[in-house]
């Protein structure tokens, strides 16, 4: 044992004691410099020249020694410096006396709040700010040692992994940035909140920083491989001040591009129609995104059709995202944690669709206490409870909403005394922390809609959607998410009025999946993502069935379809370098069709039609009638020319094999779903997209320019007259076209300050050519021409002005190109009946769409500990009364057909909604 | 449209909860402007026998008049000395005697009295091949009729067919006194309570062997009668005529035959154009409506009875809404009810009265509303 001499020289430059005990207020600033000194010599030297004392057990002490040089810093540095990577912690209380302990630093004051306990429960706001803003600092100021000390010293990398939750409520922050400045590395929180990240060892400050949550910030001894989990407090309601967000720069830094990711907050401002918060009304105001119509929700991404957006509920698919016919949305307000829209470079764990994903996810619900939420407008009430089962381990959430109008369609003049309309929706989630490698989620929600015009045929359609997840944690480099989910949907129409022709039309459409998500984070400059998973579908296409011992109706079903879609995926991002990070996928999908079915085959070379069936082919239970497969190649980079400018690029081809059939240009409940089979190709997408990336004034403003070409193959169009429902041989009126979209898309946004929202303009043109070449095979001759939902010119402002705390006043401004249609043009008679001559295919317009709406929010007072927050929101929803046409139609009149347009909104309408919180 | 109608009622019902909705009239310049694209109906009958074409305007789809037809215009076979006439029937021109052979082709050159020039697609003659037979039967509580042709050749593939059906029928009540100058005088003449009436087709038949190795078309189906149809009842026979069409003639059809009714509305299918096999020389991007082929004729023509699967008491005459009553009444002398227009046929008068009469409906006991007296000549 060898043991050097100690060697101590120190030498006090300059000391300020004098000053700093006249003056209590400043702070007391130490200088030194040693050299293996013991911690003795150092305790000596400070309290020699300053009014500090130290008290501590020499025993704990008596193997440190000191190296460290300071030159006017507080005791505190010094002593954060003296003591990293060791388990000495310190405290320095009012009257300057320094206790040094081991693993646990002593409290030199009482908790906040120890004497107020039982008392008046009306705390003002600020002593409960200044208590979170102490709490705070103390957590940002004080360092964590991660991983063993007996790793001090040792070159290279370690993993840092945790999770990050809201302070308040317990539930995962997600999309929270954490990350060190020298050298630049960082990670993004997932879905549930997780994050991994790989730093060199040593001393670190790790910046936390997220949207809609205040900045923070933890010191951080990196040793080796460990956990650090953080809570971020909530910007509930910004009273004293705004703090904005010093670098929200993921716009430009983030090498995902074509993605939009809008929180609850984003969402809640936007003004809509009745008053509701309606996340996809919202996406819809977002570049590159159209809507299908007024009253709708479908909607189209890019010149993709409606049925080419993936729509994801906590993973598990949704196909009618509307109520009441579109007028208000699948999803409750309340429970909407985030909405994530991929509309390009869609990432390798996504496939199955064209076009877009939008990814909802609800919140796991306040692990803390119960609380709730809720609201009424003029159609609708909503409620949602949550709160903890087992406190920050398990917790539960249950939202409810439906309809209490029924009546006031009672009310209405000229005959609606027989109509009804209604729907419902349940949320339910469950949330639980096994502990800190296994969570698991399940996730429920049904809905449930019905319409009946006057004595006329009921509507009725519902979504069942169950996801249940268990999310396990292999290390800090790995983890897995197995996900269960389960999605139905279904519609009927039925209608009794006439006994002897009672019939009851249904469709439903159900898949189960199983699949297996894994994260990896080898070392700082790959994130890789893999997984596998697998899908059923069973499809009823159609039954017609007599309803009642009266009717005369034929009962006539169409054979089932099942399917399985299988994929495996693995993606990449690597950083190359700080300016310069790429992303690579490879998806590969596999879909089988499989019995039993038949399959009929038709005359080669001529238009299949009913007449030209040949054979039939039966399949038996379970065999394979046609498999397609094929790579969906994903890649992605960005290059940062400066901190604030950056590019982008994209590649990304995607597969579908479920096709939407519906020849009506929205999302309407008498739409079919359809699995590819022997004569529906599988529809292929390929979209190149290129992006420019600008921030401003210390990246509060983003400015975004975003072209794209877009190729598609195997699209569909109907051929003339084609029908859709009960068809048993849907090959015979579907046309096989070619797609092309393409354009750009400028934005300029502000997200934070008094004013913030964002102005959009889009030019998009989506084109369709038939690739049949007999007669009934194709359509305008062969040539280009639009698709249905081709509106090349689109500009949209969405803005919320903050008057003062408890005012805000939000507007929306959009104009679109009216959609094509086509149009009868002249009317003759041919073969003994009256015909109608139509344009070619989409050749004319609906007239163009403008709109503007305002609403004002009124909040409550702000008193942070109270029964319930309230707020009303008032609104004006098409300001400008301009009719724009939502449908143009003809009608029979007397001899003579003619045009009409109806416009739905077609004057201002004023909205009020009541919300509360508790 | 029915079910349109409803969603769109619905629509505005929903939107009545909060304001109201509003329907505007749309009249875009494209169909407010005048459209009047020529309309060519026909065909040209091969072998000798004369073919006929129609030539009419389209309108604009709010004019509620009936289609103007085209006169003055000049019909001519390009190439041959032969042209149509312009018959009584405005509009309609023969061409009456020539001989058009299978095989050969034609091609139609139209002038019309503004001057421009249409000219059709080259036409080739086909052979329309014999009806094999007709047959019929009973499917659920109907009667299916149904066709059976084939071509030893296999040329002809795409088949059309029309057919005019007649069928014989009585009114319940027989009125053996017509009111004559204010008197009851015996009816003479022929009975008016025994007629024959006679249907065109009003959808169009189109059947196809284009999948079959052979030309071969068995139980194409035509028309289906209903056990209520008074088709059924007394004696019922069917004219068919059959045409052999050109692929693109039949597919012109087929398109028509789905997009006529029609109107593009947001819950209907997508409409589409239908082209035809004619073209204005004089303005090339003006449409023309129609499509002429060329085929011989072939007709075969068989009488129905009812088969005993369907039970008579089914039978829907109606006439089931006729009554007799008792004229004339107080206040409301004979003449009130038996004058023209007064609606009543006397049956006979009331018995052990002079005054009064037993009396119906005109349409009742008078038949020629709903047919003719006139025996057809092929009836048995």
């Amino acid at each position: 044992m060898t043991k050097s001499f100690p060697v101590f020289l120190f030498i006090i430059s300059l000391i300020t004691g004098q000053l700093a005990l006249g003056q209590q207020t400043r702070p007391i600033i130490v200088s030194g410099q040693f050299t293996n000194a013991p911690f003795a010599q150092l305790v000596q030297t400070i309290e020699a020249r300053t009014p500090y004392r130290f008290y501590f057990n020499p025993a704990d002490v008596d193997s440190l020694r000191v190296t460290t040089q300071a030159t006017d810093v507080p005791l505190a540095t010094l002593l954060n410096t003296a003591f990293s990577g060791t388990g000495l912690r310190y405290a320095i209380d009012s009257r300057n006396r320094v206790f040094i302990t081991t693993d646990q630093a002593i409290r030199t004051e009482l908790p906040i709040g120890f004497f107020e306990r039982g008392g008046a429960p009306d705390t003002t706001t600020i002593d409960y700010g200044a208590a979170r803003t102490t709490a705070r600092l103390t957590l940002e100021t004080k360092l964590f040692e991660i991983g063993s000390r007996n790793l001090a010293g040792r070159p290279g990398n370690a993993t840092l992994a945790g999770r990050i939750k809201s302070t308040t409520t317990g539930e995962p922050a997600v999309g929270v940035t954490v990350l060190i400045e020298k050298p630049r590395i960082g990670a993004v929180t997932d879905q549930y909140g997780f994050y991994s990240i790989a730093l060199p060892r040593g001393r670190h400050e790790l910046k936390i920083r997220s949207l809609g949550l205040r900045d923070t910030k933890r010191q951080l001894m990196l040793y080796g491989d460990g956990k650090l989990d953080i809570e971020m407090d909530e910007e509930v309601v910004p009273l004293k001040e705004v703090i904005v967000g010093a670098q929200k720069d993921a716009n430009v830094s983030s090498t995902q591009m074509g993605a939009e990711r809008l929180d609850t907050k984003t969402i809640k401002q936007v003004p809509t129609v009745l008053g509701e918060a309606d996340l996809i009304r919202v996406v819809m105001t977002l570049p590159g995104v159209k809507s299908v119509g007024e009253g709708t929700v479908g909607f189209n991404v890019r010149g993709g059709s409606a049925g080419q957006n993936l729509i994801l509920f906590n993973d598990a698919v949704i196909y009618n995202p509307s109520h009441l016919f579109g007028f208000f949305s699948a999803f409750n307000p309340d429970i909407v944690k985030s909405v994530e829209l991929y509309k390009s470079a869609i990432p390798s764990r996504y496939g199955g669709r064209l076009s877009s994903v939008l990814d909802v996810s609800t919140r796991d619900g306040n692990k803390k206490k119960l609380t709730g939420a809720g609201g009424i407008g003029l159609l609708t009430g909503r409620l949602t409870l949550e709160g903890p089962l087992i406190t920050d381990k398990t917790s539960i959430l249950v939202g409810v909403r439906s309809t209490y109008s029924d009546w006031l369609l009672k009310q209405l003049p000229g005959g609606y005394a027989n109509s009804r309309a209604s729907f419902y929706d349940v949320n339910l989630n469950l949330t639980h922390e096994a502990n800190d490698r296994n969570s698991f989620y399940l996730s429920a929600y049904l809905s449930h809609d019905q319409f009946k015009l006057n004595s006329d045929s009921l509507y009725a359609y519902s979504n069942q959607v169950a996801a249940l997840k268990w999310k396990h944690v292999y290390g800090n480099k790995l983890y897995g998410v197995f996900t269960g989910t389960y999605s139905r949907y279904q519609y009927a129409v039925s209608s009794n009025k006439r006994p002897a022709e009672a019939f009851r039309f249904g469709f439903d459409i159900q898949q189960s999946g199983l699949k297996a998500d894994f994260n990896y984070f080898p070392n700082t400059r790959h994130t890789i993502d893999f997984g596998i998973g697998s899908t059923r579908y069973d499809l009823n296409p159609g039954s017609l069935r007599p309803s009642g011992t009266d009717s005369r109706i034929r009962t006539d079903v169409v054979p089932g379809e099942q399917g399985l879609e299988s994929a495996v995926y693995i993606g990449d991002r690597f950083d190359v370098s700080p300016r310069l990070s790429v992303n690579v996928g490879l998806r590969y999908s596999l879909f089988m069709n499989l019995g039993p079915g038949q399959v009929y085959t038709y005359a080669p070379g001529i238009p299949r039609a009913e007449s030209t069936i040949r054979d039939t082919l039966t399949y038996g239970s379970g065999s394979l009638v046609k498999a397609d497969q094929g790579p969906e190649y994903r890649v992605a980079l960005r290059y940062a020319i400066t901190d604030a400018f950056s590019v982008k690029a994209s590649y990304n081809r995607m597969r579908q094999y479920l096709h939407l059939i519906s020849n009506s240009v929205a999302v309407s409940p008498l739409d079919i779903y359809k699995l590819s089979d022997t004569y529906l190709r599988p529809q292929v997408g390929d979209q190149y997209s290129l992006g420019l990336y600008q921030n401003l004034r210390a990246n509060t403003i983003e400015l975004s320019a975003e072209g794209y070409y877009r190729t598609l193959q195997n699209q569909l169009d109907y051929r003339s007259g084609a029908t859709l429902l009960l068809n048993h041989h849907l090959e015979t009126d579907v046309v096989r076209a070619e797609g092309v979209a393409y354009g750009v898309e400028l934005m300029i946004r502000k997200m934070t300050g008094k004013l913030n929202g964002w102005l959009s303009y889009t030019y998009a043109r989506s084109l369709l050519r038939t690739t049949g070449t007999d007669g009934s095979d194709v359509v305008n001759g062969g040539n280009w021409y639009p698709s249905s939902y081709d509106k090349p010119h689109d500009v949209t402002l969405v803005g919320n002005y903050k008057i003062n705390r408890r005012l805000s006043i939000s507007f929306n401004v959009t104009y679109s190109t009216g959609r094509p249609i086509t149009l009868p043009l002249a009317k003759y008679a041919l073969a003994g009946a009256e015909r109608v001559y139509y344009s070619e295919r989409n050749q004319y317009r609906i007239p163009d769409y403008f709109r503007t709406d305002v609403s004002l929010n009124i909040e409550g007072n702000h008193k942070v500990r109270k029964l319930a927050h309230s707020s009303w929101t008032l609104g004006i929803y098409n300001l400008t009364g301009r009719r724009n046409a939502y449908s143009v139609y003809f009608n029979s009149v007397g001899q003579g057909i003619k045009g009409y347009q109806l416009s739905i909104f077609g004057q201002p309408i004023p909205t009020l909604t009541y919300n509360f919180k508790f | 449209m029915q079910k349109q109608a409803q969603w769109l009622r619905w629509l505005q019902g929903a939107m009545l909860l909060t304001v109201g909705s509003c329907v505007d009239p749309y009249r875009p310049p494209e169909i407010a402007s005048p459209n009047t694209f020529l309309v060519v109906e026909g065909n040209l009958n091969g072998g000798t026998g004369s073919s006929t074409i129609k030539l009419s305007r389209t309108q604009n789809l709010a004019n509620a008049n009936k289609p103007s037809p085209e006169q003055k215009a000049t019909i001519r076979l390009e190439g041959t000395p032969y042209s149509f006439v312009e018959t009584t029937t405005k509009g309609t021109y023969t061409l009456a005697s020539a001989t058009l052979p299978v095989g050969s082709k034609y091609q139609v050159r139209i002038k019309t009295g503004d001057g421009k020039e249409y000219l059709s697609d080259p036409i080739t003659m086909k052979q329309t091949p014999k009806i094999d037979s007709l047959t019929a039967e009973v499917v659920g509580n109907g009667l299916q009729i149904y066709v059976n042709t084939h071509d030893a050749s296999n040329k002809t593939r795409y088949y059309r067919w029309e057919y005019e059906d007649t069928y014989e029928f009585y009114t319940p009540f027989e009125s053996p006194l017509e009111y004559v100058n204010k008197e009851l005088i015996q009816r003479t003449g022929p009975p008016i309570n025994h007629c024959w009436r006679t249907e065109t087709s009003s959808t169009t038949l189109l059947g196809s062997s284009a999948r079959l190795t052979q030309d071969i078309l068995q139980k194409a189906p035509l028309l289906y009668l209903s056990a209520t149809s008074p088709k059924l009842n007394v004696n019922y026979s069917i004219l068919v005529s059959q045409y052999a069409q050109s692929a693109e003639g039949y597919a012109y059809w087929e398109n028509l035959l789905k997009t006529t009714e029609q109107l593009g509305g947001l819950f209907d299918p997508l409409p589409s154009q239908v082209g035809g096999n004619l073209h204005c020389v004089t303005n090339p991007t003006e449409p023309v409506l129609g499509f002429l082929d060329g085929y011989t004729t072939e007709q075969l023509r068989v009488f129905i009875k009812r088969p005993p699967a369907l039970s008579r008491n089914q039978i829907r005459t109606g006439y089931e809404g006729c009554f007799t009553d008792t004229i004339p009444k107080e206040k409301q002398p004979l003449d009130v009810f038996l004058r023209p227009g007064g609606g009543y046929n006397v049956i006979r008068p009331v018995e052990g009265s002079s005054t009064s009469y037993v009396a119906t409906g005109v349409a009742c006991t008078d038949c020629r509303d709903r047919g003719t007296i006139v025996k057809p000549s092929y009836w048995p």
